[in-house]
């Protein structure tokens, strides 16, 4: 098949799985004066929106700067991104163990409460911190030093810097991070759904709402489904490009010879960092890890593994965990080849309908999860049948199987590996592949041995980031998991809420270990990237 | 008075700068000159608190800035710099980037005396602008007004023009060595360019493993330097035996014997390529190779089996070697 023949397809298959959803779901409007009379939802959600931001940079521009301006320890370093990597869902299961109003271990020492707007907040806020460390700590590590050495040598004092300079500097990249956080707690699922609805009274928001009308009557909740998964787009996509509009996107040209920061060793300031950890992940997992091995809930004292085998053994958790482990790596297989084939597409025959495809792949993932699945249940919850010569019959009925789990999944994160390596192809210059040419390479032989070898790290980070998403995924499989296609998460949720909470903590162990194993394919090409 | 570093150490892992002394007037223009890595700009970036010695004292106009447990930071010293990357601040309007810093020193009127300054330096009708739109040789013009407006105490230049092109190069050096000497300051400049030092600068102090070679005024560090590595630092080297006796030094290349304390025996002499000249009755010599160079021709020459540069109007060589100029290597 030629090159433009697979294109070609891959085009087709976009626009079946994403432009139909999307389409059907933005042709579906009606009326929306049913979603717009859902103001406490509406309001809950813009507070968990702002309230989440304000969290994550109260705590990750700390982290950020500590971590630009101070050498800490690798690992250290490395650990930044672990709160975002463990899904928030995990952690709020240990907060539901540590502050729930009835037996929670801190609320006998103090007055918090998880199943409260606060309590999502925090969650959430925690979860999403890293994005703005990291926001924060390459924008700062772009600075050109010498910019901050000047304002010193004209008389401003280390703060009259930071705040006349580093942080306006800085701003437009953290300004991205928080728009971004804003957006994605405006689309969480998880986190509302433990603490939001079980809180009395009840905190609900836009993605819950999506979901109850849908679970209470799946055709007449539709209208209303729609209506909020529209205004949800506005709050959660459209404000915060308007912010960014609003805030103007101007990226200040740096001397192109700026020198390296000599970084003092960490000291006391690494304690920032620890902090925060310990609050974002040692607290939550070591609770989680402990609950899934005692013999008593709620007590962590002695040691059993009965939890484990419970989990291990029983035929319907190690079902999901099994079917969330293919449909992850399928997901993440599929997503890749056709991320890098768009990715390299576009850089190297750009064309208008190319990067037509490319805008097409990438808008999933700005949609929220559950309006996303919305659309997919909408375009596919009817068989459609295709008969040929009035004889054979092709009968293509996606709901409630894991097909249609696996097109969402690929669907969704698709940006990731046709990101990050289109910007691995970026950086391979042409005139590499151009030399193999002229050496004699046909073109599949110089994809092979020049250009692949170059992206694998690109590759390799974008199948574990799919893979890790898919593999966690709960806001889109709650809509769309049928009967017999239960998921990790979706397993989970079931057994925090009507079986036990401590097989919930080992299944959410399990998780917490693959994001680890995920965590470190990622971090590894970055490295590789960094030295050359 | 003026700049006074005395015994000023620094180690990062190895040893940047071993015991330096300086001792810059006030009022003068001074060059710290070195290969890079020598820990010249070590030794600047002392002076302006942006780096703390690890022994030693620094001065600035008598006081004593960084010492035995005193640490006067940078903000406090009062003094103007210019880096190699401008340095100008990009989210802020060129006025903006020189008022900012009169502001921060308390000087009324800011945005007035700001246009000005721009003024001095040739920025007319870019107040407005935003650093990015600005060539880079116009980023650096910016920062050097913002350096001087602040009339500071002393002026430092870390390798101010290194970014720009030739032309540039030598248009704003001489705009810059004007604009001092018109205010009266004291400037400090970290080169590697020896003919920015030279041509800038009252003093010169050529810098190597983080020890003064040599300081003196350009003119003596070109014709009379102390050292082989002062000597080829600063220009081309030619050398050439000779012999010394009651305190002279002769050779067949030598117009005049060099007068030169010192035990009689075989020494070496140095000169430039412009100190010599073919003529008769001098060191005998074979041209290998004349290169035309437009306002001057360069001759490869071979004499006493060592080779030579030699630096002369016509397009012929001789077969003899006078030299007008020479100094007595050292070592």
């Amino acid at each position: 098949m030629t090159r433009a023949a697979v294109l070609a397809l891959v085009g087709a298959l976009l626009v079946v799985f994403v432009g139909l959803p999307l389409g059907v779901l933005a042709l579906g409007v009606d009326d929306l004066g049913l979603a717009l009379a859902e103001v406490e939802a509406l309001g809950n959600t813009v507070l968990l929106a702002a309230g989440t931001a304000l969290v994550a940079c109260l705590t990750g521009i700390p982290v950020g700067w500590v971590a630009a301006r101070r050498q800490l320890p690798r690992l250290l370093e490395a650990a930044i991104v672990l709160p975002y990597a463990v899904p928030p869902y995990v952690t709020t299961i240990a907060w539901i163990l540590l502050a729930n109003p009835t037996n929670g271990v801190l609320t006998r020492f103090f007055p918090i409460n998880a199943y409260t707007l606060t309590g999502m907040v925090g969650v959430l806020g925690l979860h999403l911190s890293p994005v703005v460390a990291m926001a924060t700590r390459d924008a700062l590590g772009r600075i050109d030093p010498s910019l901050e050495e000047a304002a010193r040598v004209a008389g401003a004092t280390p703060l009259q810097v930071i705040r006349r300079v580093s942080l306006p500097l800085a701003l437009p990249g953290i300004g991205a991070a928080i728009s971004f956080v804003a957006s994605a707690a405006a689309a969480s699922f998880g986190v509302p759904y433990l603490l939001g609805a079980a809180a009395s009274p009840p905190v609900p928001v836009l993605t819950l709402r999506i979901y109850r009308a849908l679970e209470l009557s799946p055709v007449e909740g539709r209208p209303l489904a729609i209506g909020l998964s529209l205004v949800l787009l506005v709050v959660g996509v459209a404000l915060p490009a308007a912010f960014r509009l609003l805030q103007g996107s101007r990226a200040y040209a740096t001397a192109r010879v700026a020198r390296a920061r000599t970084l003092p060793p960490a000291g006391a300031a690494q304690a920032v960092v620890w902090a925060w950890l310990a609050l974002a992940v040692v607290l939550p997992i070591g609770t989680i890890a402990l609950t899934s091995v005692a013999p008593v809930f709620g007590r962590f004292d002695g040691f059993t593994l009965e939890h484990w085998a419970a989990v291990l053994g029983e035929p319907r958790s190690r079902g999901a965990l099994l079917r969330s482990a293919w449909l992850a790596a399928a997901a993440a297989t599929v997503a890749v080849a056709v991320g890098s084939l768009l990715a390299h597409a576009a850089e190297r025959t750009p064309s208008r309908a190319v990067s037509a495809l490319v805008g097409l792949a990438r808008a999933p993932w700005a949609v929220p999860g559950s309006v996303l699945a919305l659309g997919m249940i909408l375009a596919f919850s009817q068989e459609v049948r295709v008969i040929v010569l009035e004889r054979a019959t092709f009968a293509f009925a996606l709901a409630d199987t894991a097909w249609l789990l696996g097109i969402a999944y690929v669907v969704k994160s698709l940006a990731l590996p046709l990101d990050g390596v289109r910007a691995a192809v970026r950086t391979v210059d042409r005139s590499l592949e151009e030399a193999a040419r002229v050496s004699g390479a046909g073109w599949a032989a110089t994809q092979w041995n020049v250009v692949l070898p170059m992206l694998r790290p690109a590759i390799l980070a974008g199948w574990a980031l799919v893979f890790a998403s898919s593999f966690c995924e709960v806001s889109m499989s709650v809509l769309l998991r049928g009967p017999s296609t239960e998921v990790l998460g979706t397993r989970l949720f079931e057994l925090l809420s009507y079986g036990s909470p401590q097989q919930a903590a080992v299944v959410a162990m399990v998780v917490v270990g693959a994001v680890l194993v995920g965590a470190r394919f990622i971090a590894a090409p970055r490295r590789a990237a960094g030295g050359a | 008075m003026g700049v006074n570093l005395r015994g000023v150490t620094k180690a990062w892992g190895k040893p940047i700068l071993r015991g330096l002394d300086l001792d810059i007037g006030t009022g003068e223009i001074f060059a710290l000159l070195g290969p890079s890595g020598c820990g010249k700009t070590t030794a600047l970036r002392i002076v302006a608190g942006l780096e703390t010695p690890d022994a030693g004292e620094v001065r600035i106009e008598d006081e004593l800035v960084a010492g035995p447990g005193v640490n006067v930071p940078t903000e406090a010293r009062r003094l103007g710099m210019v880096f190699q990357s401008y340095a100008v601040w990009p989210h802020m309007t060129v006025r903006e980037n020189v008022a900012w810093a009169l502001r921060l020193r308390g000087i009324a009127d800011a945005d007035r005396l700001a246009s000005e300054a721009l003024g001095r330096v040739r920025l007319v009708g870019f107040d407005d602008r935003f650093p990015g739109t600005l060539s880079g040789g116009q980023q650096q013009r910016v920062a050097i007004a913002r350096a001087l407006a602040c009339r500071p105490r002393v002026l430092l230049l870390d390798e101010p023009l290194s970014n720009l092109d030739a032309g540039l190069r030598e248009e704003l050096r001489d705009q810059v060595a004007v604009l001092a000497r018109e205010a009266g300051l004291t400037v400090l400049l970290v080169t590697h360019d020896q003919e920015e030092a030279l041509s800038m600068c009252d003093r010169v102090a050529v810098i190597a493993d983080g020890m003064v070679q040599q300081c003196a005024a350009p003119k003596e560090i070109y014709l009379r330097p102390k050292t082989r590595f002062v000597a080829g630092f600063v220009g081309i080297l030619n050398t050439l035996p000779a012999t010394r006796r009651d305190g002279a030094v002769t050779s067949p290349a030598l117009a005049a014997p060099l007068p030169s304390p010192g035990p009689d025996g075989p020494v070496e002499i140095g000169f430039r390529p412009e100190a010599a000249r073919f003529a008769e009755g001098g060191a005998p010599c074979a041209v290998s190779r004349a290169v035309y160079r437009g306002s001057f021709t360069r001759f490869h020459v071979r004499a006493d089996n060592r080779d030579l540069i030699v630096d002369g109007h016509g397009t012929a060589g001789g077969a003899a070697l006078r030299v007008d100029d020479a100094w007595v290597m050292a070592d």
